[in-house]
């Protein structure tokens, strides 16, 4: 039994695309359905676990699912204990700090993020200690009443921002999703997972190398990869 | 309501008590079993050790994580953050004129300070072995069938144990430059290949070349004999250390087929664990019920040189607590006897007990109070014992004694008119033979 933990929200559709291009097939409609595990159509040692993504990390960690895929953004918040499989190069997004047009980043002193790990890093390669207000929803709203100096967040189209008249002050880096799979079953359950990731990555042609954007051999100094 | 302080553990650390302390126990003793079978001998080091000793063998990540207090003579104090060092320090010192090779075992409690994301508890207690003053691949095998042995003797049979070789990883991506080959060992540690990949990527705009493919291809090596043919392969790129390294997998992997294991064990070249010390093959060990190994170890062949003696090494540990979740409860119920007395029939009570005691059965031995000896509490412990076959809880009864209470399989009362006896023939028998030995004056 393979049991693959999916992401809930933004990122699913393109998750659900990719899938059954490798023989992975959800039997049901899982974006409508309100089941949280799915069976495979065709696969019967294969099932679906539909979780947060927030809480991807820790169920793949503790091994209640064998794999997961699962945004970079959130991984390096969780520094779960799992393996790194693959670089999907699908759900790609940009991490961004943004503000007032005009906002000096030399000089910023708090910030409002879903992601303080993220934040934290970005500031602390250029030597500045920043204070981190920890929010979880709707952070573009913390510069606007003053609650921080600028936010650290995820942009796709950049349209909340800007209808909040907040621009894009500097990129911390490129989110894409994962696969991430569990200690144990990367070793119990060495065939299956390979045949997901080897499948996975001839699917996203993602042996063609580095993202654009983003600069090789950064990924532990800077912020995210 | 707020738990009050007083009342709780520090987290991260557990309480172990009645069916779960028997069966922890269980294993622990079926594990020390195991390895006095293979000749290895039991061990004690303070919990308590100078933090200086544990500079010699920890890497500063682990290091920041020691629980520290200070001696009256301002010296830090370190609580065990693992067993490796201590055993070093003890081959340096105390064993230092014993015969080679030491085989060492232990069980031992270890502390290491969690993390605001705690991924494992903060007391664990490592069951684990040293073999010092052998550097064959004959030591890594016993080491890791020994392993096998133990976790098969638990009843697992699902479970296989991961090796790589330290030696090897290092010299395949000695081909590259400094920062690049910090950067590699760091996502191996992190086993992150998607940052391993992109920095291969990042050394050579040309990934066909052949240190790039070799490069690439490493971490996903995995299996028997075939993977360490691939090792083997790629290893033409490298230096001697490479071919070296090799062999000495291909030696590992040979004596691990005639201790009998082989199918338990599977190469992974990508693995590289977070420890400076390990110089050889490495080794982790999972099983299908838990997600987090529940084994690890590897030669540590420098280790003893900065104690002062220059030796060899490999060792294992295993996780009891983890082995706690993943083995299944198998302890038979406590054979004991609950002896409840009045204080008049104390010295027949206690000299049934003795008695008892003398034959090897556990014997709980109770007073009751006097004015509430009614043949109604009586009754209630007869029917409780009459159906247990030894698992069921019997009554809460105050004449059960407390420590006693749903485990005991057996009861005697004595009271004035004389012992009842709630058990099997058994017991009757033996009451029988002890009426023998002595007349009862009661």
């Amino acid at each position: 039994m393979l049991t693959v933990a999916l992401c809930k929200g933004r990122m699913l559709q393109s998750t659900l695309a990719l899938l059954p291009t490798v023989g992975f097939t959800p039997a049901e409609d899982v974006i409508d359905s309100r089941k949280l595990i799915i069976e495979d159509a065709v696969r019967p040692d294969v099932r679906y676990l539909l979780v947060k993504p927030v809480d991807v990390p820790a169920f793949v960690e503790h091994g209640a699912a064998d794999v997961g895929l699962v945004g970079k953004d959130i991984l390096y918040e969780a520094e779960a204990d799992l393996h790194e499989l693959l670089d999907l190069q699908s759900g790609i997004c940009r991490m961004v700090i943004a503000g007032f047009a005009g906002t000096n980043l030399r000089t910023v002193r708090r910030v409002a993020t879903k992601y303080p790990r993220v934040a934290r890093e970005f500031f602390r390669v250029r030597s500045q200690q920043i204070e981190i207000i920890d929010i979880s929803g709707s952070v573009e709203l913390a510069p606007l009443v003053g609650l921080s100096d600028c936010i650290v967040d995820l942009v796709e189209t950049g349209r909340t921002l800007s209808e909040n008249g907040l621009v894009i002050l500097a990129e911390a880096g490129t989110i894409s999703t994962r696969l991430v799979a569990n200690r144990r079953s990367y070793q119990l359950k060495a065939a299956a997972i390979d045949e997901l990731s080897d499948g996975l990555r001839r699917a996203t042609g993602a042996h063609t190398g580095v993202i654009e954007g983003t600069k090789p051999g950064t990924a532990r100094q800077g912020a995210v990869s | 309501m707020m738990m009050k302080r007083f009342l709780e553990r520090p987290r991260g650390t557990r309480d172990f008590a009645l069916a779960e302390m028997q069966h922890r126990a269980t294993i622990e003793r079926a594990l020390q079993k195991e390895f006095g079978q293979w000749g290895y001998q039991p061990i004690e080091t303070p919990l308590l050790e100078y933090a200086a000793t544990f500079a010699k063998g920890l890497h500063e990540g682990e290091e920041e994580r020691m629980y520290r207090l200070f001696d009256a003579a301002g010296q830090t104090l370190a609580l065990r953050p693992e067993m490796t060092t201590p055993v070093a320090r003890l081959a340096a010192t105390v064993l230092s004129e014993e015969p080679l090779p030491l085989r060492l075992c232990y069980s031992a409690k270890t502390y290491r300070e969690q993390g605001p994301l705690a991924h494992e508890a903060a007391e664990v207690t490592q069951v684990g072995v040293e073999l010092l003053g052998d550097d064959s691949a004959d030591a890594d095998a016993e080491m890791i069938a020994m392993m096998v042995g133990g976790l098969a003797r638990l009843g697992l049979s699902e479970f296989r144990i991961a090796l790589g070789h330290v030696g090897y990883v290092s010299a395949m991506l000695d081909q590259v430059g400094r920062n690049a080959r910090e950067l590699l060992v760091g996502a191996l540690m992190d086993r992150d290949l998607v940052t391993y990949e992109r920095t291969v990527r990042g050394i050579s705009s040309d990934s066909e070349s052949d240190l790039s493919s070799a490069l690439l291809e490493l971490p996903h090596i995995r299996g028997g004999r075939e993977a360490l043919q691939r090792a083997r392969v790629l290893a033409q790129s490298g230096d001697n250390a490479a071919r070296l390294a090799c062999d000495d997998m291909f030696d590992v992997w040979q004596a691990l087929c005639e201790h009998g294991v082989g199918r338990f064990v599977q190469f992974d070249l990508g693995l590289y664990p977070n420890h400076d010390y390990y110089t050889g093959v490495v080794m982790e060990g999972y099983v299908d019920r838990l997600g987090q190994r529940i084994c690890y170890g590897g030669r540590y062949d420098h280790l003893l040189a900065k104690f002062g003696r220059p030796l060899p090494a490999t060792g294992c540990v295993l996780h009891l607590e983890r082995l706690q979740d993943a083995v299944e409860v198998s302890a038979p119920a406590r054979d004991l006897i609950a002896l409840s007395y009045e204080p008049a029939c104390r010295a027949d009570a206690l000299g049934f007990a003795r008695d008892l005691r003398g034959r090897g059965y556990q014997v709980a031995t109770t007073l009751y109070p006097l004015d509430e000896a009614s043949a109604k509490r009586r009754d209630g412990v007869a029917e409780a014992s009459a159906d247990s076959g030894g698992q069921t809880r019997p009554s809460m009864s105050p004449v059960a004694p407390t420590g006693a209470r749903g485990v005991a399989r057996s009861a005697v009362i004595w009271d004035r008119s004389g012992p009842t006896l709630q058990g099997d023939a058994l017991l009757t028998e033996m009451f029988a033979q002890f009426q023998e030995r002595r007349p009862l004056p009661c």
